[in-house]
């Protein structure tokens, strides 16, 4: 776990440590990108903690998750259609629920047990 | 993205089995899996840190801006004002001296002569005849909204007309708000003003011209010329007023002439036939 932390640590320090300066275009792909990677990451946290991980499934849902949001999003600016803001939904309501079972994994709780809250969020 | 739950992203296989299934189609990786995520979230982290630089770095509020434009465009209007003070009394002192150059006869009556002339056809002097006097204003009352508010302000292309217009008629001298229109006039929108020779002027613009003060009236007053081409203005309220007289007086023109890239080559001047 603590692996991971450093990981996002050290990540975020060469970012803002980084002299490139980010074009105002691309800053909207880069913050819904963000979010699908986010996703990505508590949910391989999640696979890991419940002994389900696969790299390959890891990795190609991290890459291809960063470039469905940023291709969302490009697609929704061409079309005058806030695209984005369906992976936004999507993404950050999995984020919540990945951080739930994670929460609920290192507490210790059966991972099969679900709350009538989860039911609630994954049902619709 | 079928369903939430079984999401490839989530590192989870498409059909998981039991997490106790001894045949699992997962290699287990004991703690090596925090591997690959550790290395996700360093590149995770490197967006959001770039993103958040990116967020830090852009002004926050745009009116911020415009204000500090404002003052730019004051500061810079302080100046130039200044400058062209100091432009005219230059000019003032060049006069002097070319008087005083004039009365030792160093420089011959025929030069002074044609000195004086080019001045004159510069727009460098005040000129003073019969001619005509165009009032253009905006409306008065402010547009509904099914309105538009085009035709509620006089524009610059409405004065370029009317200035081509005039000088079509055989104007010799115009002027827009007392800036005398010169070879190297704009005249042109910048927001809600009107820049002539660079200065900034709002509405009502009084347009004076010099020459056959009846002919001018007649061609602006052609049909289909200018005065159709204000109809949709003064039909919301606006105004155009054409005023004739014997005497008036139009001031010269007071920016500055300066060539920094061009100049005049051998040969290429025409001599113009002397009609004074």
């Amino acid at each position: 776990m603590l692996v991971i932390i450093l990981g996002m640590v050290l990540g975020v320090l060469i970012g803002i440590l980084v002299p490139y300066q980010l074009p105002t275009l691309t800053a909207k792909y880069v913050s819904v990108s963000f979010l699908a990677g986010l996703d990505s990451v508590l949910g391989g946290t999640r696979a890991g903690l419940e002994k389900k991980f696969n790299f390959a499934v890891f990795a190609s849902g991290f890459f291809s998750n960063l470039l469905l949001a940023a291709l969302l999003t490009w697609i929704g600016d061409r079309l005058g259609v806030e695209i984005y803001q369906a992976a936004i939904v999507t993404f950050g309501m999995r984020i919540f629920q990945n951080l739930g079972y994670i929460r609920r994994d290192l507490l210790g709780q059966p991972p099969g047990e679900r709350s009538p809250l989860e039911d609630l969020v994954s049902s619709r | 993205m079928k369903t939430p739950a079984s999401d490839p992203s989530g590192g989870v296989p498409p059909s998981p089995p039991a997490p106790s299934s001894p045949r699992r189609p997962t290699r287990s990786f004991g703690q090596t899996w925090q591997v690959p995520v550790a290395f996700a979230c360093v590149i995770l982290g490197i967006m959001g840190g770039i993103q958040f630089q990116a967020q830090s770095a852009r002004p926050p509020v745009q009116a911020d801006n415009t204000r500090q434009l404002l003052e730019l465009v004051r500061t810079l209007e302080g100046e130039r004002n200044k400058l062209s003070v100091e432009l005219t009394e230059t000019r003032n002192r060049m006069a002097k001296v070319e008087e005083a150059a004039g009365k030792r006869e160093s420089v011959s009556a025929q030069m002074q002569e044609q000195l004086e002339r080019s001045r004159i056809e510069a727009g460098l002097t005040g000129m003073r005849g019969p001619g005509i006097t165009v009032t253009l204003a905006d409306s008065g009352r402010s547009p509904r909204p099914e309105e538009d508010p085009y035709f509620f302000i006089v524009h610059d292309v409405d004065i370029q007309a009317l200035v081509n217009e005039l000088w079509a008629a055989g104007a010799e001298a115009v002027s827009v708000n007392n800036q005398r229109v010169v070879t190297r006039t704009s005249i042109r929108c910048v927001g809600p003003t009107v820049l002539v020779n660079g200065v900034r002027m709002a509405a009502p613009y009084t347009v004076k011209a010099i020459g056959p003060s009846s002919d001018l009236e007649a061609a602006l007053r052609m049909p289909g010329g200018f005065l159709d081409s204000m109809a949709q203005l003064i039909k919301q309220g606006g105004e155009v007023k054409m005023n004739r007289s014997q005497e008036l007086s139009i001031e010269p023109f007071d920016g500055s002439l300066i060539f920094r890239y061009g100049r005049p080559f051998e040969g290429g001047t025409k001599e113009q036939a002397s009609n004074s």
